[in-house]
């Protein structure tokens, strides 16, 4: 049976803190691994896709078909996306701890009209967008990489 | 780094937010954006 290593984390989840980043958007840390996790269906369709994030070391998507109950199955994976290294200084209220993040919190969107979604998971790009056909006779032609989107010259270049 | 993005409802436009709190709308299909604003930072505030 196919597991969720992912999924396993959320069992192990300690709350440390959470919504701290420059009030950008909600974090939760995980126990020690500093690493979360985002996981979401695909309107209409039987798959869902999960998208690790751990603090400067990687980042990676898998898109799984859960149709079948008995038998979930990975149809795409992106591979590991390499972090950087950011160092954060959180407020005194917090011992002044630093820790470095180097592929993002993660997110995922999807928009259904098009079937198209998008995550961001480097420095390099905005995001990665994705193509999902899931009527596609093919699993490898289910979820198809279309385009790295790069950053432009008006995102914020500094290391906060 | 970006830390969230969604789409427009007809998937032609994409709206992102970076952590220094640049926010952009730009197509999908061109790397040119149509709509920048600057949120202010709020990285010297005080516990």
């Amino acid at each position: 049976m196919q597991v969720f290593t992912e999924l396993k984390l959320v069992t192990r989840v300690t709350f440390k803190f959470s919504n701290y980043l420059e009030g950008a958007i909600a974090v939760i840390l995980l126990g020690g691994n500093l690493s979360w996790t985002h996981v979401k269906e695909i309107p209409s369709t039987k798959l869902l896709v999960s998208l690790h994030h751990h603090r400067n070391k990687s980042a990676n998507m898998s898109v799984f078909d859960i149709s079948k109950r008995a038998q979930i199955k990975e149809i795409y994976s992106l591979g590991e996306v390499s972090g950087g290294s950011i160092n954060y200084l959180l407020p005194s209220c917090l011992k002044n701890c630093i820790f470095s993040l180097g592929t993002g919190y993660g997110d995922i969107t999807y928009n259904s009209r098009r079937n198209l979604g998008a995550v961001p998971l480097d420095k390099k790009f905005s995001y990665y967008l994705f193509n999902v056909d899931s009527n596609a006779s093919k699993t490898k032609d289910i979820v198809k990489l279309i385009r790295k989107s790069k950053c432009h010259s008006q995102c914020s270049n500094h290391q906060s | 780094m970006i830390t969230g993005l969604d789409f427009n409802p007809t998937g032609e436009y994409m709206a992102t937010i970076d952590d220094g709190g640049a926010c952009l709308i730009s197509a999908v299909t061109k790397n040119d954006y149509s709509f920048h604003l600057q949120i202010p930072s709020r990285r010297n505030f005080e516990c």
